[in-house]
């Protein structure tokens, strides 16, 4: 008997495409998207070979200083290169320079383009260097037998925007696993399929697996068909893939249970879509769905609270450290989200099936 | 006109879920900006050494440009300490987030547990723990004891830090032999010091292209706040609208829609009905707003209480016609609801309103700026330097946006209207 439910539910899942569609598109667009504007934040810096022009003006510096200068930066990837005319601005538009250096008499004057504010950066810091290690080779400073106590301790290390979003939008959308069942569930109860039920003699419990098994496996597959499509279109990164998929499966189960859980205690698909909806929407903003869990400065305990942080931190510090503490406790979570939902709503469900006896 | 209206609000009364959604969707967004206290999101720094109000602040979006980021936990705060930073930060290469920890009891355990945040938790090129005892140590000469450094990323910037970190120190190993009196001698090493650093060329910066906008530090907090403001409090209005297309839909699905028709009353009438609807809906919802943002204090917002409370309003009905005009084109209540909440989604992400927007790509500029938030946001920032063009600004994108979503709204209501005469 609930076999035969499941097995028919989830035909009638699958017929309304168009829903699952929304479970493969939208995380598509979104990892896109975010992952576009977080590039730059996330990206990590690369050694790049820096060209810088400039110009002296007046006795500021001698040839021999620039000359010098000039074999240092070669040693360090920079070409700096002589122009004796024309606008600064312009000519790092033109000639993509990184930066320009007017050396005037008692000053010096760098110019960084905003668009690579990093590698102008580099430049500034070079001519500074150069200055500060000439006059204090004249103090007599000895660099060399100086030592520095430096720690090298474990670090969570940088994570590429497009892996990060690849994931965390993935599970967001899972986490809106009820938008799949939707359609069926209001049919079931506007041709009183539930009627039937009863006279079949359906348990509860039995109705309940009826709804959240196929729900749970339509779901699961829109998702992991989703993370299978940006990591062909994006080439997404996860880490270890059978945790992950198992961590990702039992997400999707406990939104599953969680959205069919509001269901049988509203009796209202619209206030379902929309609890459900706002729910996932305030775990997901203090989870990191949105702005990485790294950079937001919510208060711990409200991202503790969050499953879907707990569930993103695993799968993302999966990707690029290979484990990760959280593992344990996007278990913990998903299987107590399970368990609890389950239970609420077998017991939302007999109330109901009670008062209308 | 006004019997369609008098209908929908009648039927829309009567929903019990949606008085839910009036009066517990405000409170929520309200209580969730409240519970949001800090914001680093927004903050341009110009400054050599950023001043951070407590070790536990976050520094990772200090580097939105790529900049390597140095945090220092400064137990010390000595004028060599301070002359140390200084110089790092002068260096130009290193944003340097400095707090300052000298007032506290600080132990291993302490530093400890700060690291393994900044590590996990944070993002940063370095970290730098500066003991009290920073003084002393150098002036006995032991500079691996002095300061420790924690490599907290694997960028090749590390080395520059670690040569200018090492060059700096020695410098000062140096100045301390040139002096022969003992007394005060810090205090004598960093003004010896300063002299040297006088007789290099003086620097000079100068970004090219683009400029950052004008507001204090204070107001960037405000505006992080409106942020965060407009996408929390509009989420109840895109569900409220949501509700009104509901009614549209049952009406049209029980030939409600074409016995109103019948009695000769024009498509457009009967969706501008619905859209006063709405509006009134709107109207309601603002009152909850309002009296909920007597919770707010609106220092942290930057302007007064009925500003506020207008901007929130336009913007909702934004939301709130969007999204009635969403349910009622798709026909489908799921569908509606599904692609209004997500456009919702979108719109707050790529308006701006979470995080600062300045570095991502052109495209995602130009999608930006259709995002109504964006320009409210624009606005705000006009209110707070005292703009007054600010408020025409606004009206005339509400009135715009909603032009265009009701004569939208309006023609596709007759083109969908024509197809399925033709059906039947």
């Amino acid at each position: 008997m609930n076999r035969y439910i499941i097995k028919n539910n989830i035909k009638l899942m699958c017929r309304s495409w168009v829903n699952i569609l929304l479970f493969v598109i939208m995380p598509v667009i979104l990892v896109v998207c975010l992952s576009s504007a977080f590039d730059s934040l996330m990206k990590k810096y690369d050694d790049a070979e820096i060209t810088a022009g400039y110009r002296v003006e007046g006795d500021g510096v001698t040839d021999e200083m620039i000359e010098a200068m000039c074999e240092v930066a070669e040693e360090n990837d920079i070409t700096l290169e002589e122009y004796t005319t024309g606008d600064p601005e312009e000519l790092i538009k033109k000639n993509e320079l990184s930066g320009f250096i007017i050396f005037e008499e008692d000053t010096y004057t760098v110019y960084e383009d905003k668009e690579a504010a990093e590698l102008g950066k580099v430049i500034e810091y070079f001519v500074n260097a150069f200055y500060e290690n000439v006059t204090a080779s004249a103090m007599g400073v000895d660099t060399d037998s100086a030592k520095l106590a430096v720690e090298h301790p474990d670090f969570k290390p940088a994570i590429d925007s497009k892996d990060y979003y690849g994931i965390v939008e993935i599970i967001y959308f899972g986490w809106c696993a009820i938008v799949a069942g939707a359609g069926i569930f209001m049919n079931e109860k506007k041709y009183k399929i539930r009627k039937r039920y009863q006279v079949a003699n359906l348990s509860s419990f039995n109705e309940y697996l009826g709804k959240f098994i196929p729900l749970a496996i339509v779901a699961s597959v829109g998702t992991v068909v989703a993370a299978i499509l940006t990591v062909v279109l994006l080439g997404v990164h996860w880490g270890n893939i059978p945790l992950s998929l198992l961590i990702v499966v039992l997400s999707v189960a406990a939104a599953s249970a969680f959205g069919v859980m509001i269901y049988n205690i509203t009796d209202n698909m619209i206030a379902t879509i929309i609890i459900c909806f706002t729910v996932v929407w305030i775990m997901g903003f203090f989870g990191g769905a949105f702005e990485t869990y790294l950079f937001s400065s919510h208060p711990m305990i409200l991202k503790n609270l969050s499953p879907i942080y707990h569930i993103n931190r695993a799968l993302t510090e999966l990707s690029c450290m290979g484990s990760s503490d959280f593992v344990n406790s996007s278990f913990l979570y998903t299987g107590g989200i399970i368990v609890v939902c389950s239970l609420l709503a077998v017991i939302a469900g007999k109330i109901r099936k009670g008062g209308r006896a | 006109m006004k019997t369609l209206i008098k209908m929908s609000m009648k039927l829309l009364v009567r929903t019990k879920i949606i008085w839910l959604f009036i009066v517990f969707m405000p409170i929520l967004s309200t209580l969730l900006l409240k519970g949001n206290t800090h914001y680093t999101a927004f903050v341009e720094e110009d400054e050599l050494v950023v001043e951070l109000d407590s070790a536990d602040e976050k520094v990772a979006y200090y580097g939105a440009n790529g900049e390597y980021i140095v945090k220092v936990y400064d137990a010390s705060n000595t004028e060599l300490s301070n002359y140390l930073l200084d110089r790092l930060g002068n260096s130009g290469l290193f944003t340097i987030c400095r707090a300052d920890i000298s007032e506290k009891e600080v132990t291993d355990e302490f530093i400890k547990d700060r690291i393994e945040f900044d590590a996990y938790e944070d993002r940063m090129g370095s970290a730098l723990y500066i003991p009290a005892d920073f003084d002393e140590k150098m002036l006995e000469g032991k500079m691996d004891e002095a300061l420790t450094m924690y490599v907290l990323s694997d960028d090749s910037r590390t080395d520059a830090l670690e040569n200018e970190l090492t060059l700096q120190l020695s410098r000062i190993d140096t100045a301390k032999d040139y002096i022969v009196e003992a007394d005060s001698e810090a205090e004598e090493i960093v003004e010896n010091l300063k002299s040297v650093d006088d007789m290099t060329p003086e620097k000079e910066v100068t970004a090219v292209a683009g400029s950052g906008n004008n507001l204090t530090q204070e107001q960037s907090d405000q505006k992080a706040q409106m942020g965060y403001a407009f996408s929390f409090l509009t989420l109840g209005f895109v569900f409220a609208g949501f509700f009104v297309a509901n009614g549209a839909i049952k009406e049209q699905k029980n030939g409600v829609f074409t016995r109103v028709s019948l009695s000769k009353t024009n498509v457009l009438t009967y969706f501008a009905s619905k859209f006063v609807t709405v509006f009134l809906v709107s109207v309601l919802m603002t009152g909850v707003v309002a009296v909920c943002s007597l919770m707010i204090d609106m220092n942290d917002v930057g302007m007064s209480r009925p500003v506020f409370v207008l901007i929130i309003f336009m913007m909702g009905l934004i939301f709130s016609s969007l999204s009635m005009f969403m349910g009622i084109m798709m026909n489908d209540v799921f569908g509606a609801s599904v692609a209004t909440f997500t456009l919702w989604c979108m719109s707050s992400l790529f308006s701006g309103s979470y995080f600062p927007l300045d570095s991502a790509s052109k495209a995602i500029k130009v999608i930006s700026a259709l995002m109504p938030q964006k320009w409210f946001l624009q606005g705000t920032e006009m209110i707070f330097v005292g703009d007054n063009k600010a408020y025409g600004m606004l009206i005339c994108i509400t009135v715009a946006y909603l032009a265009v979503i009701l004569s939208l709204g309006g023609i596709g209501l007759k083109v969908r209207r024509s197809e399925e005469w033709g059906e039947s």
